[in-house]
């Protein structure tokens, strides 16, 4: 490139110096020939004056041949006088013996022309007699128009072409001048132009690779600098363009890798093109050996793979429900969805949704609610049942209908704690549920519900004894811990024997107070324990709700003592008695 | 007014039991009263019943086998005319109790007179359906 350009600058340089020096050279050439040419003419005039036509006439050689000795010096150039036949008179470069001896000049061109024609002629020639270019001039001698000789000067063409060369020489110098300097200005002009875009190539190639921190520093106003600021302004754009993907890209990885949901992406020859975490561990699968494979390869769920090139092959996206046995048994919501790339199905994404625990969730809340009813409708039944037959004539029946209206006033009741109950265990389990923490002494709340208790310990015999220390205090909400004694005293009353015991008593535990109510009843059978907190769920149905009970109440014990911070548990065997437990903060 | 249509009422609560058994004795009825499922099986495998009013929340079997028991073993109370009282009323359960072979169904709180006049119904009909056989 760079090198192109100095050639274009020299060859201009060349051709335009070639051509002036060409014709000046010419010009000059000939315009001295000419000058000399004429002056040459003028001098021969004057000579012929002096020559006498007498003399000439005569043939008196030796007064021409003074003469034309005499004159050449003066006019540094060769005279020749020649007679009308050619013969040769007189010459400054020659003895008159010699002149004598001289060849006929007639057919010398010049000699003819002013002879013949009477004109003055004009020839250049080698002179073979000097050895040299000669010009030679002949002018006509006349008398009354009579032709008698003629005037020939010569003058050798050496110095005129020694000025011509000289001449050359200085243009041929001028010319490797300008040449040189063609040559160095090419070179810096070239440079100026070549650098910036050199510079524009290395940060381009730059660009290509990816590396968008270089710029092009160049704040000219030409085509250049306008390239530059294009090439950088695109740059920036490219850069800012890379970055923005980039981001998009971390963030949309970001939430591949942390969703719950788990994500397959399959291509459309159902091979897996990438999995997130979640699908790692739902399947115990990892990524890399997964991709490539086909969905069935890697997971070998035929159900999902039905899915799948189900969605392939029609293009609709699907939502479907799997169970899965294996690793564990879990409820899945398969969503897939076709990806199209123009307009063809170009692969599959499946978005599978783990609703194990909200299945669980409905399940134990439809459950609740069943229960619920079942447990209002069961009383209402009763007093329903009841009312109407003492008003259908057993208001009259003296035997039973005090009985029958005892039974209605048992199942009022019965409602009425079971709605507390219900609203006792809404109200903790609702978010916004606020205790009101106090120092709280074991011993005196246990003290007075032991005494609400009175009359049915009577009855039943049952002898309880408060072992809890007079002096512990437990950060608690008194109502709230009441609440869990009287449902625990409760059940170790409702569930004893006949004189039995119920014992009350406190230890130390991993520096909390764990309290034991224990009692001396029918105990728990050990397949019933770990369902005995759950809402409703009673050991004998029939047993308990003959004793008024719901199985609310040991639900509301565990979230009471799990609001406080602390947990339950139960220790039994059938037969021998319970001890149930609960922890609380000192 | 004595009749001899024999009713067994298989119910858990005590109450309810003897809410019908009371109403259905005053009608006239005999009336057999059990507890449990079991108890129930047992039952109805060694006597027959004319009719059955079954709960369905039983303890030991419940309502529903109790009905596919009494309506496909070959034991004597095959004939028997189900009622089922039950707090259960979602479509489901009264669709797959009529499956199991319940023959009417009552959801609590039931009206004791509406339970009553089914039972008579139930009675008159069986009681033409013997005089036809009779004949
Ligand atoms: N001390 C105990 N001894 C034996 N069984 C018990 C004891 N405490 C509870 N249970 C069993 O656990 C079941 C659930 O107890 P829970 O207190 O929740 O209900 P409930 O006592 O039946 O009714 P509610 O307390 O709502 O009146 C009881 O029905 C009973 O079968
Ligand atoms: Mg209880």
């Amino acid at each position: 490139m760079k090198l192109k350009l100095i050639l274009l600058y020299v060859f201009v340089i060349l051709i335009s110096f070639g051509l002036t020096s060409f014709f000046l050279d010419k010009n000059l050439e000939e315009n001295s020939l000419s000058n000399i040419q004429s002056s040459l003419i003028s001098e021969a005039y004057l000579i012929e004056n002096q020559i006498s036509v007498e003399s000439l006439k005569r043939g008196d050689v030796f007064s021409l041949d003074a003469l034309v000795k005499i004159l050449s010096p003066k006019i540094k150039s060769r005279i020749t006088i020649i007679d009308k036949g050619g013969k040769v008179l007189a010459d400054s470069e020659r003895s008159p013996q010699d002149t004598l001896k001289m060849e006929n000049h007639f057919s010398r061109p010049e000699i003819n022309t002013a002879l013949a024609g009477g004109k003055i002629g004009i020839d250049t020639r080698f002179s073979r007699t000097l050895g040299i270019d000669m010009l030679y001039i002949a002018l006509p001698i006349k008398d009354n128009n009579q032709p008698l000789g003629v005037l020939r000067l010569a003058l050798p063409l050496g110095d005129v072409q020694k000025t011509l060369s000289t001449i050359r020489k200085i243009v041929f110098l001028g010319l490797l001048l300008a040449l040189g300097f063609a040559f160095v200005l090419g070179y810096i002009v070239t440079t100026r132009i070549t650098r910036p875009i050199n510079r524009i190539i290395q940060v381009s190639r730059k660009f290509s690779e990816g590396d968008f921190t270089h710029r092009i520093i160049n704040h000219s106003k030409d085509e250049i600098g306008e390239l530059s600021f294009t090439l950088n302004k695109m740059a920036q754009d490219l850069e800012d363009k890379i970055r923005e993907i980039r981001q998009q890209n971390q963030e949309l990885s970001a939430i591949f890798n942390s969703m719950i949901e788990g994500i397959i992406v399959v291509d459309k020859t159902s091979r897996i093109v990438s999995v997130n975490p979640a699908i790692e561990k739902i399947f115990g699968i990892l990524n890399a050996d997964a991709q490539g494979k086909t969905f069935l390869e890697a997971v070998r769920n035929n159900e999902i793979s039905e899915i799948i090139n189900n969605v392939l092959t029609q293009g609709k996206s699907l939502s479907v429900e799997v169970t899965l046995v294996l690793p564990g048994h879990r409820i899945f919501e398969v969503n897939a969805v076709p990806i199209f790339e123009n307009d063809s199905v170009n692969g599959c994404l499946v978005v599978i949704h783990d609703i194990t625990e909200i299945r669980r969730l409905e399940t134990i809340r439809r459950d609740f609610v069943a229960n619920v009813s079942h447990e209002l409708k069961t009383p209402l039944t009763s007093i329903k049942g009841f009312v109407e037959t003492l008003l259908e004539g057993a208001l009259d029946d003296k035997e039973n209908n005090r009985n029958f209206l005892k039974i209605i006033q048992n199942h009022a009741e019965r409602l009425n704690s079971l709605v507390n109950d219900l609203l006792s265990l809404s109200y903790l389990e609702s978010k916004n549920i606020s205790l009101e923490i106090n120092d709280v002494n074991l011993s005196r709340v246990a003290d007075e519900v032991i005494l609400g208790f009175g009359s049915q310990l009577r009855k039943k015999r049952i002898e309880v004894v408060n072992g809890l220390a007079p002096d512990i205090l437990v950060k608690a909400d008194e109502e709230r811990i009441k609440q869990v004694f009287t449902n625990l005293i409760d059940n170790a009353l409702k569930f004893n024997r006949e004189k039995g015991a119920i014992k009350i008593y406190s230890e130390e535990f991993n520096g909390k107070i764990r309290v034991i109510v224990e009692d001396s009843g029918i105990g728990i059978p050990e397949k019933d324990i770990p369902r005995i907190f759950e809402r409703f769920y009673r050991v004998d149905k029939a047993r308990s709700r003959e004793l008024g009970g719901t199985g609310l109440g040991l639900s509301i014990v565990k979230h009471i003592v799990e609001l406080h911070g602390g947990m339950v548990g139960v220790e039994s065997s059938e037969g021998s008695g319970s001890r149930f437990f609960f922890t609380l903060l000192k | 007014m004595k009749n001899s249509t024999k009713v067994i009422i298989i119910e858990d609560d005590k109450d309810i039991s003897s809410l019908i058994a009371y109403n259905l004795r005053k009608a006239g009825y005999s009336v057999e009263q059990v507890f449990d499922g079991y108890a129930a099986a047992k039952e109805l495998r060694s006597a027959y019943f004319n009719i059955a009013i079954v709960d369905i929340m039983l303890p030991g079997l419940n309502g529903f086998d109790i009905c596919s028991q009494i309506k496909n073993s070959d034991n004597p109370s095959r004939g028997t005319f189900v009622i089922v009282v039950s707090a259960k009323t979602s479509p489901q359960d009264k669709l797959y109790a009529h499956i199991m072979g319940a023959d009417c169904y009552f959801a609590k709180p039931f009206s004791v007179a509406i339970l009553l006049d089914a039972v008579n119904e139930v009675r008159d009909m069986q009681n033409r359906e013997f005089i036809i056989n009779q004949k």
